[in-house]
């Protein structure tokens, strides 16, 4: 531990700061949040924003020329982004929306912190394992968490009420769900612990105590049966990252992409297979629900192909009153909600029903259509650095892999950071190694 | 590096105006909209999208209305006639389709307890033109795409192996 203060002391100041700022976000519960006019802030959101902005203020004049260019136009792109969106809106008669309006700007700010820690972390960072180290040590804090939950939550009144929606009813069966209280949400509380376990394998030297860890983290992973999605996601993952390590696979993106396609296409196969052959072995409503929706949010966001800004692409769903890809979703809907879904989308319904408009239930999707084109500009670049031989290579390309899997038919919350810093740390030590 | 980027650009941009293009060929939408009195309501399309014909797509509103959106690109009356029998027609459908097996509702007007057959009601029939907005669409596109070639010809100024320390 003394080693590691050590280390910690020795860190550049960006850096430093990150990583107090990457803690404090994971220990503000995701429960604290504000709605205002039913866009909701949540406080950890908000202390992630004003600390990267507090970050940047000090940091700007260490910059070096080309780190100014790059900070100025990406910012840039990210104002006009908005702006280009916002004229959009005004133009078509549809800017008076306080939702609207107040969404805009919780984007933009929660938009703001990822690409500047993206830029923080890509130009600062140079003790990649010790951001290992800090994701690793939120996962014993999930232990210790899940722990009391098991053991104590029954025992104490502030537990019950902490842990007070622990119980998922579903076709009267009840289940029990572990939501940590750091993170708020049982798929999320799952992939943070599977992100964690993975930060945690690659340490030299382990402890006895090191392996309980790992073993509880893959308790907590499995824990949430409930989400019968996240439990054959979990089990895809353990199973490709058992043939890397045995084939002795090198990661880089090309094969991250075939890897998700393949999910991609296994996930398809799996469920018309079971819709015709095994109709009543499993209750495909929900994974159909979310294939139809995500067809829906393609088919919505090729009626207008920009950068929309972050998780925007909900306010086009009401102009989309004809999908194009009309006969996929009704071929993928397979007897189950989705097409209801997504014609509830096309009015207000939705809204006034659930008082929030849904989005995609895709990571990819998500930044796809937050950054349009530049995605793909992105991914040729990411794709280059991916292709180098760097120490942390292979761990850090199979959390990013784990992180897809994950949130590929499922809308996940609080991840993102997690996502953008495994991504900047990728391009970072890419870029180290290029210089090499 | 420099020519892979504009021919990345060039590619998806080509990609993305076919899509757009697609999306926004059929500028007119037929929108009728319609609810249920005293039968059971209309709404829940899960259930009868089979019986959905091309061109066609439903909205589900408030209080049980379906809204029946219908494209076409040519504003003729006798295209917005067909249209308009096209849409009834696909609401009676519904209608009779959702009222089969259920045993007949009916109900009772209030001001002279007269006994009512489930109806099918017009809510609401609009022609929507998005020829005005499908040049919004556009003027944004190609705004965003001049945004797109200004930033990278400006962050490919920049030394890449400067970036990181």
């Amino acid at each position: 531990m003394e080693l590691k203060l050590e280390k910690f002391k020795k860190l550049d100041y960006p850096i430093k700061a990150i990583i107090i700022l990457f803690l404090g976000y994971f220990f503000i519960p995701g429960a604290l949040k504000i709605s205002i006019h039913s866009v909701i802030f949540r406080y950890e959101d908000i202390f992630f924003s004003i600390g990267i902005l507090f970050i940047l203020f000090y940091t700007y004049k260490k910059l070096n020329n080309d780190q100014k260019k790059l900070f100025l136009i990406s910012n840039s792109i990210i104002i006009f982004t908005y702006f280009l969106n916002l004229l959009y809106f005004y133009l078509i008669g549809n800017l008076y929306n306080d939702y609207l309006i107040l969404s805009f700007i919780n984007g933009y700010i929660y938009l703001f912190s990822l690409l500047n820690l993206f830029l923080l972390v890509f130009f600062f960072n140079n003790k990649t394992e010790l951001f290992l180290d800090i994701i690793y040590y939120t996962g014993i804090f999930l232990v210790l968490e899940f722990l009391i939950f098991i053991f104590l939550s029954d025992s104490f009144i502030v537990l019950q009420k902490i842990y007070n929606n622990s119980v998922f009813d579903f076709n009267s069966k009840k289940y029990i769900l572990f939501r940590s209280v750091f993170i708020g949400d049982h798929i999320t509380t799952s992939l943070w612990s599977m992100v964690s376990l993975l930060a945690g394998i690659v340490k030299i030297k382990k402890k006895y105590s090191d392996y309980l860890v790992f073993f509880l983290l893959i308790i907590i992973i499995f824990f949430n049966i409930e989400a019968r999605l996240n439990i054959g996601n979990a089990l895809f993952c353990f199973t490709i990252m058992f043939l890397i390590k045995f084939f002795k696979i090198k990661l880089n993106l090309k094969v991250l992409g075939s890897l998700v396609l393949f999910y991609f296409f296994i996930t398809i196969i799996i469920c018309l297979f079971l819709y015709y052959f095994y109709p009543l072995l499993i209750n495909l409503n929900s994974f159909t629900d979310r294939i139809v929706l995500n067809i829906f949010n393609l088919d919505t966001y090729f009626k207008l192909p920009i950068s929309l800004g972050f998780d925007n692409l909900k306010f086009f769903y009401i102009e989309n009153q004809y999908p194009i890809f009309k006969d996929l979703i009704y071929f993928m809907n397979l007897d189950g909600n989705g097409v209801g879904t997504i014609s509830s989308l096309g009015s207000d319904l939705y809204f006034k029903v659930w008082n929030a408009i849904t989005s995609p239930h895709n990571i990819l999707i998500t930044y796809l259509t937050t950054m349009g084109l530049w995605f793909f500009l992105f991914l040729h670049f990411f794709n280059r650095f991916s292709d180098q031989n760097f120490k942390h290579k292979q761990i850090l390309l199979l959390i990013l892999f784990n992180i897809i899997i994950f949130s590929f038919w499922n809308q996940i919350w609080r991840i993102d950071l997690l996502f953008i810093l495994i991504i900047s740390l990728i391009m970072n030590e890419g870029l180290n190694c290029e210089k090499k | 590096m420099k020519k892979n980027n504009f021919k990345l650009i060039f590619i998806l941009y080509v990609l993305f105006f076919y899509l757009i293009s697609i999306s926004t060929n059929k500028q007119y939408i037929l929108s009728s909209s319609y609810k249920t009195v005293c039968g059971v309501a209309i709404s829940t399309v899960d259930q009868y999208i089979q019986l959905i014909p091309n061109d066609t797509w439903i909205v589900t509103g408030e209080d049980g209305i379906i809204k029946i959106n219908t494209v076409f690109n040519k504003k003729k009356p006798e295209i917005i006639k067909l249209k308009k029998i096209k849409n009834r027609r696909l609401a009676n459908n519904i209608f009779k389709y959702k009222n089969f097996d259920h045993a007949q509702k009916e109900c009772t007007s209030l001001n002279n307890h007269i006994p009512i057959k489930p109806l099918l009601l017009l809510v609401d029939q609009t022609l929507i033109d998005n020829g005005e907005k499908n040049h919004i669409k556009y003027f944004i596109f190609f705004l965003n795409l001049l945004l797109i070639i200004f930033s990278v010809k400006q962050l490919e100024k920049i030394n890449l192996s400067k970036l990181s320390r």
